[in-house]
């Protein structure tokens, strides 16, 4: 050992030290000045893989103004013990003022509100009504007129009778009135289902629905108003619904799983560390290893990505026990007392560097799949392994304190070692091989691939009921599936938008589906209305209409019908625009259908009600052959790309292992393939268990062998060191890095997160499997010619 | 949504309140289950010279709703329950508007059914009741509590002894509307039998809340 060497790795320790600190202290800044808070959108995980950037708009669109709606019902059979309980619920909520904007009702019962569909009213005219002035002669117009005055009721209508004496305007307001169930009463918004009366309290959130800090302030608070509102009254029903509760459920999901995981993994390897060093500083030397990889990978993640996922942390938590091996390897190196630490490393750095390596190749294969929450989860992976490896191998032989034992323990493993190796030599080794061949060909013959996304959602039954019950009884559309409809112009774009709202109607009369929801309806084409303003002036103004007719049935002069005449036709028609519509108050609720101009075109989003998943081919058809009409199915959309994505991971998988074997290629020979094999095998045992357990085949298993891959790779790499000190060290610190894994892993697969079960099922059968063979590939077998170079 | 549709007929039912006199009116009046009679009615529109009037036949049928029978100056019916407001003219329905399409349906219903049946226990939650009462009649003037009513009903004045006999409606565009009814008959023989008919036509479930 020369001191030059140990004079540059003291060097390399305290450069390494400085990056430490400023890692460190970019932390503070990040979480305890900025105040970051992390993301819990499992959504963000997803690939945005909408080619056409105007699809991705129109779902960003419809998702984005959906994201901070909350919308509660208050309800009970008897009105006013509802509406008591909404004051308690609604007296709540007001206590943090600035956490929610409730809707406000005043705007839309505002004089003004109607006041732009009032001027034009001459073009607005109901379907029926259309149909209708094609068919009946004037005198049936002038019978309807009088039988509405014969009602006993008021009209309950926008103007004086005179503005609209044949009532196609009022017609009108009915039709798009029907469209919601929701009726101001009393103050409030009320809402019937069967004999219950529901107030409904629509609000939005002032913050971000995913944001952990919104929901962990909100969600007492809406807690709370429940419980209030429900003790007001008996008989009181409360349903809520909004991104917030799916949103706060799983991130309290993850969240209690990062603590399960996290803690349960450096308790674990804490409880092994002291089971196998009987002595307090390998333990501190390792949670020193893993606590500078977690620094390491917080600061680089959050300064790649403005948001950092719960489920980068609770997946980051399920590799400490990867990050513990690289600190254990060099402790159990038990020649370290007599020739120095430095020197050692200087041995062990080719098998360490090359174990990094590998597992950092397979996360690149995360990293390079589309999903943005994996790309983030490869980068904290790889940096945190960088980290606590590069800790490990420039500060742990100054710290290791030279006096490191070891307890009997590895007496105990070795003999478990070799009774497995002697086990599996000759005839039962035929019959291990025989038999795992065996189940595995069973296990895949019964895969099978599944990649709706629907699979990998796991609310609670209730929370998923609520939400469906308010999205029912509000009438509200479900944004997963839409047409998008686009225009050179705004007018080409609503006279497309009419067209396929024709053929809509038609399919909503056969009752394919309940309803849609489209701006023209509140702001039909300048053609249409053109068009049925000169309908109404053909049969019931001109010469010999209805008008006429009626003036001479309730004995009027000639000033009263120019007067008529005059206020609904005369005017010059100034038709509507999606102008006048977007400054009033009615468009608030379909705003978001509202693209307006994108680029050279124009654009807009037709929702649905009512969609069951069978009749969603024959929505789909109702787009084609539709110029500027398109069907977007964002659930279809999104399990295709799952789809595609397993298949094209697969191949990247089989490319990574081409990769890696040739990086073996100069070390071992022609014997490279016996430090593949572990992984192999181990990744055909895991998906055979997947079909075993009848599990469908998705992409996130397809992923979780690639770290299948880097481990067992990993395994085989140490197993097959041949340094100074026994077989049996190496064995050991192998087997207990697998044991620290499995452990943290194994908790991994206890998730209820799908996307995190599946990823742990797969490694906690994977990392076992590679354990178990690789000393039957590279333990005894690797020629002493694959030594270290 | 729209304002003046929904809000016109919606009735509020808040804690009830009222003066001696209102109570008084309430002994007054009867409340028959079946209840029809003759009515009168004078419609004063804004721009329009003359009024325009009507005459006919009206019961009222606690948990049925009403018929609201036009003889002159044309036939025309009128049925309004919970479920559906149905206007025919001899077996054509003209016009027909659920309570699916329009929640507030069954609140119109409900409301036409108290004012013609007096039912001030009902009215005054959600109006403002000035009561008189000059024995054997009474006179009582409703005002909406609610701004949003009050935007399309000014009030309401009923004029009776023991039933309504006069009703007159102001609303705020200032069209108004004067009601009123002769010949009472109570009972299940007061239904004629072709009415009769009309209330054993599918009232749905439920019928008017009482």
């Amino acid at each position: 050992m020369s001191t030059g060497a140990a004079r540059t790795h003291r060097r390399l320790a305290l450069v390494w030290l400085l990056l430490v600190v400023a890692a460190v202290l970019y932390n503070g800044k990040v979480w305890f000045v900025d105040h970051r808070t992390l993301e819990t959108d499992f959504l963000a995980l997803l690939p945005n893989d909408e080619s056409d950037p105007v699809a991705r708009a129109a779902f960003a669109r419809v998702a984005t103004s959906a994201e901070q709606n909350v919308l509660v019902l208050v309800g009970s059979r008897d009105w006013a013990d509802a509406r008591k309980a909404s004051e308690a619920y609604v007296g709540v909520l007001t206590t943090q003022p600035d956490w929610f904007t409730p809707a406000s009702l005043a705007a839309l019962q505002s004089d003004s509100a109607l006041a732009p569909w009032f001027t034009n009213r001459r073009g607005l005219v109901t379907e029926d009504d259309r149909a209708a002035l094609a068919r009946n002669a004037p005198g049936d117009w002038v019978k309807q007129a009088l039988n509405d005055l014969l009602s006993p009721m008021g009209s309950g209508r926008v103007g004086a009778w005179q503005d609209d004496p044949f009532g196609f305007f009022r017609r009108w307001l009915q039709e798009r009135a029907a469209e919601t169930p929701v009726r101001p009463m009393d103050g409030v918004m009320r809402v019937d289902d069967a004999d219950v009366h529901y107030v409904v309290l629509p609000m939005r959130l002032r913050s971000q629905a995913f944001a952990l800090q919104s929901q962990r302030q909100v969600m007492p608070l809406l807690n709370e108003a429940r419980a209030l509102a429900e003790k007001s009254a008996s008989g009181i029903t409360v349903k809520s619904a909004g991104m917030i509760f799916p949103a706060a459920a799983a991130a309290a999901q993850a969240n209690q799983e990062l603590s399960t995981i996290g803690w349960g993994s450096i308790i674990g390897i804490i409880l092994i560390t002291w089971v196998t060093f009987r002595s307090l500083r390998p333990i501190a030397l390792i949670l020193l290893s893993l606590g500078i990889g977690t620094i390491g990978a917080l600061a680089v993640t959050a300064f790649f990505y403005k948001s950092v996922h719960l489920l980068t942390l609770v997946f980051g938590a399920s590799l400490i026990g990867v990050a513990e091996d690289y600190g254990t390897h060099y402790l159990c190196m038990s020649d370290r007392n007599e020739r120095g630490g430095v020197t050692v490393m200087r041995d062990l750095l080719p098998s360490l560097s090359l174990a990094l390596l590998t597992t950092v190749v397979s996360f690149i294969g995360l990293g390079v799949s589309p999903f943005p929450g994996l790309q983030q989860m490869a980068l904290f992976s790889t940096v945190g392994l960088v980290s606590a490896w590069i800790t490990v191998v420039v500060w742990f032989p100054a710290l290791d304190g030279k006096q490191i034992g070891r307890a009997r323990v590895v007496g105990w493993f070795n003999w478990l070692r070799i009774r497995w190796l002697a086990l599996s030599h000759g005839q039962p080794r035929i019959w291990l091989g025989v038999g795992t061949a065996i189940v595995s060909a069973v296990g895949i013959a019964r895969l099978r691939a599944n990649d709706d996304i629907r699979l990998l959602q796991s609310l609670p039954d209730t929370l998923l009921q609520e939400q469906s019950d308010v999205g029912r009884i509000l009438d509200v559309p479900f944004t997963g599936q839409l047409y998008i409809v686009r225009g050179l112009t705004e007018q080409s774009l609503m006279e497309r938008e009419e067209v396929l709202r024709d053929r809509l109607d038609r399919l909503q009369q056969q009752h394919v589906f309940d309803g849609y929801q489209a701006v023209t309806t509140w702001v039909p084409s300048q053609a249409r209305q053109l068009r049925a303003a000169s309908l109404v002036n053909d049969k019931i103004y001109a010469t010999g209409g209805a008008l006429h007719e009626l003036r001479g049935a309730l004995q009027e002069d000639d000033a009263w019908e120019t007067r008529v005449r005059s206020s609904a036709v005369a005017a010059s028609p100034v038709p509507l625009t999606s102008a006048s519509w977007l400054a009033s108050p009615m468009s608030e609720p379909l705003r978001p259908l509202w693209l307006g101009q994108q680029g050279n075109e124009w654009v807009s989003v037709v929702t649905l009600k009512g969609v069951e998943n069978q009749r969603i081919p024959e929505l789909a058809l109702a787009a084609v052959g539709l110029p500027g009409v398109q069907w977007a199915d964002k659930v279809a959309s999104i399990s295709s790309v799952l789809g595609r994505y397993r298949v094209r991971m697969s191949w990247v998988l089989a490319a990574s292992y081409l990769l890696v074997g040739l990086m073996l290629l100069p070390r071992y020979g022609r014997k490279f393939w016996r430090i593949l094999a572990p992984s192999v095998v181990a990744s055909v045992v895991s998906l055979a268990v997947i079909g075993l357990l009848g599990q469908p085949l998705q992409l996130f298993h397809v992923l979780a062998l690639f770290l299948v891959f880097g481990l067992g790779v990993d395994f085989a790499i140490f197993l097959s060191v041949q340094t100074h000190s026994a077989e049996g060290d190496v064995s050991f610190a192998v087997g207990l890095a697998a044991i620290s894994t499995v452990l943290s892993l194994g908790l991994l697969a206890l998730s209820a997160t799908p996307v995190l079960h599946a990823f742990g099922l797969v490694m906690l059968v994977g990392v076992t499997v590679s354990l178990l063979a690789a000393p039957l590939f590279c333990g005894v077998a690797v020629p002493a010619s694959a030594r270290p170079v | 949504m729209i304002r003046e549709l929904l809000v016109a007929m919606s009735v509020a039912f808040a804690p009830a309140q009222g003066g001696a006199a209102l109570l008084q009116i309430q002994k007054m009046v009867a409340r028959p289950d079946v209840m029809c009679g003759e009515f009168a009615q004078q419609k004063t529109l804004i721009g329009l010279k003359k009024p325009v009037r009507s005459t006919g036949r009206f019961c009222a049928v606690t948990d049925k709703g009403v018929l609201w029978n036009t003889l002159t100056p044309f036939a025309s019916t009128l049925r309004l329950s919970r479920e559906e407001i149905v206007q025919s003219q001899g077996d054509r329905v003209t016009s027909r508007l659920s309570a699916r399409e329009e929640p507030t349906v069954g609140v119109i219903s409900d409301l036409l059914f108290s004012v013609l049946a007096g039912d001030f226990a009902r009215l005054k939650s959600g109006f403002k009741i000035d009561a008189t009462v000059t024995s054997p009649s009474w006179t009582a003037k409703l005002i909406p509590k609610e701004s949003g009513l009050r935007r399309v009903i000014s009030a309401i004045e009923l004029g009776g002894t023991e039933y309504v006999q006069k009703i007159t409606m102001i609303e705020a565009s200032g069209d108004r509307t004067v009601i009123t009814f002769a010949k009472m008959t109570t009972g299940a023989s007061a239904l004629l039998p072709d009415e009769a008919k009309l209330f054993a036509a599918p009232a749905g479930r439920g019928g008017l809340e009482r």
